[in-house]
C-alpha cells in the first residue's frame, strides 16, 4: 500500500499549493476548534449544570459539514487519497502513465459529478427547507459546502496531473 | 443476470480499480453507483450517491473523527508522545531488551492518544530508534519493536478504526472503546513477553541501557503524567458515562490544548501546522467513508452477503471453522489492502454473515482490528513496515519483516486468546452497559 501522490507536483509550486491551503486550513481551523468549545462547554454544563447547549447536535452536524468540506481538497493536495500502487509499480513506464492518465480521469469525474449532484441537492433543500431537527438550521449551505469541496478536489486531482 | 452475479462482478471490478492504483474511495464510489444503477435505476444510484455523501458528512458521531484526530496532534506538538516513553526508558530501560520493552509502552501510551497506527510508528520511529542504536540493539528488534509497537494505535481506544466499524455496522462506539482497553493491554503484554522471548535467545539483539537515578525516575514519571490524565479523561469519562465518546474527544482535544499552552509551544506556526495535520487526516477517513457508504447499498442490494452465508453453511465447517476461514482470508487480503480500505470494502459481506453464526458484534470488531494489525506489519507491503523504513534509512526492508516475525506470532497468541476467551474483550462494555 501507498498514498497516492496526488498533489506532489502542487507542493513544488508552492504559490499554486498556499493559495488553496491557507484559506482552507484557517477555516478549517476555525470550525474544528468551534466545534472542539462546543463539545466541552456541553459536556460541561452538563455534567455540572444539568444545563446542556441546546441544540448542540445540530450545531456540530452543520460544523462537521463545513469541516469536512474543506478537509477534502486539503487530503487531496497532501496526497492523502490512500491507493494500492503495488502493482502499478511493477507496470512498465509507458503503463504507468496511462494508467496514471485513466485514475486521474476516474478521480475527477466521480468527484465532479458527486460535486455537481450536492449543488442540485443544495438547491433542493433550499427550496424545501430541509433544516437540522431541533434548531431547524437549514441543511443547503451545508450541501453547497459538500459541492464546493468535492468541485475544488476534482479540480485539484487533474491539475496535479497536468502540473507534474 | 442475477442480483449475485452483478454482486460478483462488482468486487471483481472493485479489485481490478484499486490493482491500478485508483484511489480507494474513488474505486468505492464507482462501483456503488454503477452496481446500483445497475440493479435498481440511475434514478436510486443517484440519490444514493449525493444523499450518502451528505449522509455520511453530517453524522453527529461522527465528529469524534477529527477531534480525537486533532486530540493526537495536539498531543504530539506538546511533547506527550515522547513522555510515556521516556518514563519506561529510565525506569526499565537498564533490563535487557528494555529499550525495545520501553518503546512498546510508549507506543501505548501514544496509541490512547492517536488512534492512527501510522503516526504511531512515525513518532516513536523517531524518539526509540536513535536511542536503540546508540546502546548497539539489533536492528532486527529495535526496528521490529518499533512495526509491531505502532500497530497498538488501532486497538487501544480512541481508534479510528473502531469509529468506522462503528459506523458502519450501527454498533456503539463507546462500547468498542472499551472492548479495546483490556485486549490492548493484553497485546502490549504479549510484545513485551516477545521481546523477553527474543533477548533471552539473542541477547545482543537487545543489550542493557544505561541505569538512572530515583530522581530522574521519578522526574520523568512526573512528566509523563499529563498523558495520563487526558487518557483518564477521555476512557475514564466514556467509561463511566461521565462523557459521551463525542464529548471525551472534545474535552481530550482541550486538555491537549492546555498542555500545549503550559508547556509553552503553542504559537501561530504550530496551531497552524497541527490544524493542517488535523483536516487532512479527517479529509482521507471522510473520503474512504463516503466511498463505503455508496458501495455498502449495492452489496445489500445484490443479496450477495446472504448467499455467501448460505454457501459457508453448506461447508459444513461448523462456527468457528467458518471463523477461522474469514480471519486466515483477512490475513492474507492484509499483506496486499491497507487495514481500513479492507474493513470498508468487506465489512458489508463478512459482519452479517459473522453475527447470523451468533458471534457477538462488538468482539467481531475487536477481532478484526486485530487481524488488520497483523496486516499492517505482514509482507509484502505491510505499512508500517514501509513507514518504519522511512524513518531509519540504515535498515533493509528484509531485516524489519524479520524484525517484526516475534511481534507477528503475539498477535497469533493474542488472537486466539480473544477467540477463546471473548470475554477479554467483552467484560469493560458489557460492564459500562451495565452502568
Amino acid at each position: 500500500m501507498s498514498k497516492q501522490d496526488f498533489g506532489a507536483s502542487i507542493q513544488k509550486s508552492s504559490g499554486w499549493r498556499n493559495w488553496v491551503e491557507v484559506p482552507l486550513v484557517i477555516s478549517g481551523a476555525l470550525i474544528i476548534f468551534a466545534l472542539m468549545g462546543l463539545s466541552v462547554s456541553d459536556a460541561l454544563l452538563r455534567s455540572f449544570f444539568n444545563k446542556p447547549v441546546f441544540g448542540a447536535n445540530d450545531y456540530a452536524q452543520i460544523l462537521l459539514s463545513f469541516a469536512v468540506a474543506a478537509s477534502f481538497p486539503l487530503c487531496v493536495i497532501a496526497g492523502r487519497l490512500i491507493a494500492i500502487d503495488t502493482l502499478v509499480l511493477m507496470m512498465p513506464k509507458p503503463v504507468q502513465y496511462w494508467l496514471d492518465w485513466l485514475v486521474t480521469a476516474l478521480g475527477a469525474i466521480m468527484l465532479g459529478y458527486v460535486a455537481w449532484r450536492a449543488f442540485f441537492n443544495a438547491l433542493e433543500a433550499a427550496t424545501f427547507g430541509e433544516a437540522t431537527l431541533l434548531l431547524q438550521l437549514p441543511y443547503g449551505p451545508s450541501y453547497y459546502a459538500v459541492a464546493a469541496g468535492c468541485g475544488v478536489s476534482a479540480v485539484l486531482v487533474v491539475l496535479e496531473r497536468v502540473l507534474r | 443476470m442475477s442480483p449475485e452475479l452483478y454482486g460478483v462482478l462488482g468486487f471483481a471490478a472493485l479489485f481490478i480499480f484499486l490493482a491500478i492504483g485508483t484511489p480507494v474511495a474513488v474505486a468505492l464510489l464507482i462501483v456503488g453507483f454503477v452496481g446500483t444503477i445497475l440493479l435498481s435505476g440511475f434514478q436510486a444510484a443517484a440519490f444514493t450517491l449525493s444523499g450518502q455523501a451528505f449522509a455520511t458528512v453530517t453524522v453527529y458521531e461522527l465528529t469524534i473523527i477529527p477531534l480525537f484526530i486533532l486530540m493526537g496532534n495536539l498531543a504530539s506538538s506538546a511533547g506527550l508522545s515522547r513522555d510515556l516513553f521516556e518514563a519506561a526508558h529510565k525506569i526499565i530501560g537498564h533490563f535487557k531488551g528494555g529499550l525495545a520493552a520501553a518503546t512498546i509502552v510508549g507506543c501505548a501510551g501514544f496509541a490512547a492518544l492517536s488512534g492512527s497506527s501510522i503516526a504511531s510508528a512515525i513518532t516513536m520511529g523517531k524518539v526509540a530508534y536513535p536511542e536503540m542504536r546508540r546502546f548497539n540493539y539489533g536492528a532486527r528488534l529495535a526496528t521490529g519493536s518499533i512495526a509491531a509497537g505502532g500497530t497498538l494505535g488501532i486497538l487501544i481506544p480512541p481508534s479510528t478504526g473502531f469509529v468506522i466499524y462503528a459506523v458502519l455496522t450501527e454498533e456503539s462506539i463507546g462500547r468498542l472503546f472499551m472492548a479495546g482497553v483490556l485486549p490492548g493491554i493484553l497485546l502490549t503484554t504479549m510484545f513485551l513477553v516477545a521481546i523477553s522471548i527474543v533477548t533471552f535467545f539473542w541477547p545482543e539483539e537487545g543489550p542493557r541501557g544505561p541505569k538512572f537515578s530515583t530522581r530522574e525516575k521519578l522526574t520523568s514519571l512526573v512528566r509523563a503524567t499529563g498523558i495520563g490524565i487526558i487518557i483518564f479523561i477521555t476512557i475514564g469519562g466514556i467509561y463511566t458515562g461521565f462523557f459521551t465518546p463525542v464529548e471525551a474527544a472534545g474535552v481530550g482535544a482541550f486538555f491537549a490544548l492546555v498542555m500545549l499552552i503550559i508547556r509553552g509551544k503553542c504559537d501561530a506556526k504550530t496551531l497552524y501546522d497541527v490544524s493542517a495535520e488535523t483536516l487532512k487526516t479527517t479529509g482521507m477517513a471522510f473520503f474512504i467513508l463516503v466511498g463505503a457508504n455508496v458501495f455498502s447499498p449495492f452489496v445489500s442490494l445484490s443479496h450477495l452477503p446472504e448467499t455467501i452465508a448460505n454457501g459457508m453453511t453448506g461447508l459444513a465447517l461448523g462456527t468457528y471453522g467458518t471463523l477461522a476461514i474469514i480471519l486466515l482470508g483477512y490475513v492474507i487480503l492484509g499483506m496486499f489492502i491497507e487495514g481500513l480500505s479492507l474493513l470498508v470494502i468487506t465489512l458489508p459481506i463478512v459482519f452479517p454473515l459473522v453475527v447470523g453464526m451468533g458471534f457477538d458484534p462488538i468482539w467481531l470488531g475487536v477481532v478484526m482490528v486485530i487481524v488488520l494489525e497483523m496486516g499492517l506489519i505482514s509482507p509484502p507491503v505491510g505499512v508500517n513496515v514501509f513507514i518504519v523504513k522511512s524513518v531509519v534509512a540504515d535498515v533493509k526492508i528484509e531485516t524489519i519483516f524479520a524484525g517484526i516475525m516475534p511481534f507477528w506470532l503475539a498477535m497469533i497468541v493474542t488472537l486466539a486468546l480473544i477467540v477463546i476467551f471473548p470475554e477479554i474483550a467483552l467484560l469493560l462494555p458489557n460492564a459500562m452497559f451495565n452502568n
